[in-house]
């Protein structure tokens, strides 16, 4: 009796388990839709809505595709992530444009960095490795005023 | 998450799926921002052909499950007025629908219901799209 009991018990804890996502994977891995939309007037630093519950993501391929049409001057897609649940935001990858189509990546880790570092904004083409929380947002930031251009900012999460 | 949306995704589980498409952008620079939704599809009766419905529409339910997973259609930006339009409900003459069951054929959205609400959330999404 007892030792059906004991393996009804384990049974049961290896149901539980299945059901539960190991320790340190990503809650939703995926590709998410940072930003799709087109630039006319200028921005000024315009924060899209967030994309959420990416808690254990451990590192994120980031794609951004400028698709110019006419007009503008420069175009600025910052990705930012957010380790307090959207109050501070970090920047983690900085992609510049201006009036061309091109088609720009990186990959940021939440796994690489292992000494302290002070933080930085990003102001040119970079990265900042090794933060990531579990929010991403693109912020937009456009002068001059641009036609039929599109921006795409997708991030796959994992 | 809502009993009701439980519910629905056992249904829609003898369903089939399809794929909601969000165009932005305008030629030739257009991008797709798509999700992969569980949908029962029907022809839509004859009391419901009016307005923008026709006869040779059909009529979709669709649950929030898979566009909220996919957090769809992704980052938005502010609108600052309010009450701003759920990004989430399909758009009318806007989104696109593909049945992948069948062809890869891109059907306009003719008609979308109000969202059905139940305690502050989404349970079901109805809406009538093209052949």
């Amino acid at each position: 009796m007892r030792a059906r009991i004991a393996s009804a018990f384990v049974a049961f804890a290896l149901l539980l388990g299945a059901a539960v996502a190991p320790a340190g994977s990503v809650t939703n891995p995926g590709v998410y839709t940072l930003a799709a939309r087109q630039i006319t007037t200028a921005l000024s630093a315009e924060a899209q809505t967030a994309i959420a519950d990416l808690d254990g993501a451990t590192a994120v391929s980031i794609d951004v595709n400028f698709a110019y049409g006419s007009g503008g001057s420069t175009a600025v897609v910052v990705v930012q992530t957010s380790l307090d649940g959207g109050t501070t935001w970090r920047d983690i990858a900085y992609f510049s444009f201006g009036t061309a189509t091109a088609v720009k990546y990186a990959n940021v880790s939440g796994l690489t960095a292992k000494a302290t570092g002070a933080y930085a904004a990003l102001a040119a083409d970079g990265v900042n490795d090794g933060l990531l929380g579990n929010q991403l947002r693109a912020v937009i930031t456009t002068t001059g005023t641009y036609a039929n251009t599109l921006v795409t900012v997708r991030a796959s999460v994992r | 998450m809502s009993a009701y949306i439980d519910a629905l995704d056992n249904a829609l589980q003898k369903g089939e799926w399809l794929i909601l498409r969000r165009k932005v952008g305008s030629s030739p620079n257009v991008q797709n921002v798509d999700v992969r939704v569980r949908a029962a599809v029907r022809p839509v009766k004859a009391e419901e052909v009016a307005g923008a419905i026709s006869m040779t529409d059909s009529w979709a339910v669709i649950s929030p499950t898979q566009i909220n997973e996919a957090q769809w259609p992704g980052g938005q930006p502010p609108t600052g007025a309010l009450p701003r339009v759920d990004p989430r409900v399909p758009r009318q003459s806007i989104d696109q629908i593909i049945r992948t069951s069948i062809d890869n054929r891109e059907r306009a959205i003719s008609y979308v219901k109000p969202p059905f609400i139940v305690d502050d959330e989404i349970v079901r999404i109805e809406f009538t799209f093209v052949g």
